[in-house]
């Protein structure tokens, strides 16, 4: 398309100028730009394995590793865009028979992406995390939704519940990206 | 199993809650474009929208594919569903994907289709009915399901042209403190269609403008509440005239004001 606007131009151009020696040869094509810009997630983490190691018994926030999450959003041209942590069902079991509830794990999730709406209207802090179900991270409101995604997600652990054991490695958290 | 003493768990207790083993650190990423898809089709009818997935770690990514229900929450949060749980609400009866999974490589890059089909003898009743995938990646050398990014694709199809309309039940201010406004808004989806809508919010102190934001929602389906509320801050003290629009996409605006100080 763009090819033939450009030849027809230039032969426009070429007869004008045979035409019209002594004037200077104009010609015009009008094109059209159609863009289509669909909502989209890139999402990436930077670790992949949480790690929590209490050492006291009293603390219902415990801080354990985090994770960052880089990439970008771009939500439908009225809507929101948000990312949440899914759980799995667990319980997070040890091999002595233990057992630790997800509803025991938090997560504070705080946001330093750019962007002209880069900050999220609302932010999860030391919220509980929900078995089988998604907890709320970062919600991006502000229209347009447009957004680079630099969001750091610490998690936290209620440590006053923990009976001493070697717990196995639950798999089935993910960080999800969502637009409607 | 009876509870360790204390002291051995401040001790001993080391959780590992999700993860490949000896993978910390790893630059894990996927990038799923579109996100919402919008089909427009009659009962005999199909139709196939492309769905791009793209490896953007560093690392060889499994990428899974599980089709869902879902619906948005009063406070407009997405709820994830299985299956059958939104009943004849549900399009998923007749969206398919080409692949439940796959593996991609650092960089790589793979179209998956998603088509919609309706039978031809499904009633042809003006309305929307939706569905989607839950996509999400982890690494490939990993155990599945461990800890990873993930996306949802949201799809629609929408039969003739249901009508949209919102009522505006409630509009208010309330200060919160350090300054801030907080404007709740409670309003329903009194149409026949689905709807997304903005709200613009401008906040006026003795008649100059100190605040114009747009706010976007989640979809609102058909005779569905939904509560918003937004914190609005450096304000200094004084009295305020906050005016909402908002358009839901039909055919008129709703507007509502109120007054609110912030001490």
């Amino acid at each position: 398309m763009k090819f033939r606007l450009l030849f027809a131009a230039s032969l426009t151009g070429a007869l004008l100028t045979t035409a019209l020696p002594a004037q200077a040869a104009t010609a015009s094509a009008p094109f059209s730009v159609a863009v289509t810009a669909a909502a989209l997630a890139s999402v990436a983490i930077n670790n992949n394995t949480i790690t929590c190691a209490p050492t006291d018994t009293v603390t219902a926030h415990f801080a354990c590793s985090t994770t960052t999450v880089t990439g970008s959003l771009r939500s439908t041209s009225a809507g929101t865009a948000t990312l949440t942590v899914t759980s799995p069902a667990g319980p997070i079991t040890g091999s002595g028979g233990s057992t630790i509830p997800i509803a025991s794990l938090q997560i504070t999730c705080t946001s330093s992406g750019t962007g002209k709406n880069a900050t999220p209207g609302t932010l999860a802090t030391q919220a509980a995390l929900t078995a089988s179900a998604s907890t709320a991270c970062a919600t991006w409101t502000t229209l347009p939704v447009v957004t680079s995604l630099n969001v750091l997600i610490a998690f936290f652990i209620d440590d006053t519940q923990v009976a001493a054991d070697t717990y196995t490695t639950l798999t089935g958290f993910n960080v999800v990206a969502t637009a409607t | 199993m009876p509870r360790a003493p204390l002291a051995a768990t401040a001790l001993c207790a080391a959780l590992f809650l999700a993860g490949l083993s000896g993978r910390a650190g790893a630059d894990v990423g996927l990038t799923v474009q579109p996100l919402v898809l919008q089909f427009s089709i009659v009962p005999g009818g199909e139709a196939v929208a492309q769905v791009r997935v793209n490896n953007s770690g560093s690392e060889p990514l499994r990428v899974t594919v599980q089709q869902i229900d879902w619906r948005t929450l009063v406070d407009g949060t997405v709820k994830m569903e299985r299956v059958g749980a939104e009943g004849a609400n549900s399009l998923n009866p007749y969206l398919r994907i080409s692949t439940p999974g796959l593996v991609l490589g650092p960089g790589e890059t793979r179209l998956l289709a998603v088509s919609a089909r309706l039978p031809a003898g499904l009633p042809a009743k003006d309305g929307t009915t939706w569905g989607g995938f839950f996509i999400r990646g982890s690494g490939a050398s990993g155990p599945l399901g461990a800890f990873g990014p993930a996306a949802t694709v949201m799809a629609y199809n929408t039969i003739g042209a249901p009508k949209r309309h919102m009522d505006l039940l409630a509009l208010r201010v309330s200060p919160v403190g350090h300054g801030s406004l907080r404007v709740f808004a409670r309003l329903r989806n009194t149409g026949e269609n689905f709807i997304r809508p903005s709200a613009r919010v401008m906040i006026e102190q003795a008649g100059r403008v100190v605040t114009d934001t747009t706010l976007g929602n989640s979809v609102v389906f058909a005779g569905d509440l939904r509560v918003i509320e937004h914190d609005f801050g450096d304000l200094p003290p004084g009295r305020y005239h906050v005016e909402i629009t908002f358009d839901y996409g039909g055919d008129t605006l709703v507007e509502g004001a109120t007054d609110g100080t912030v001490r």
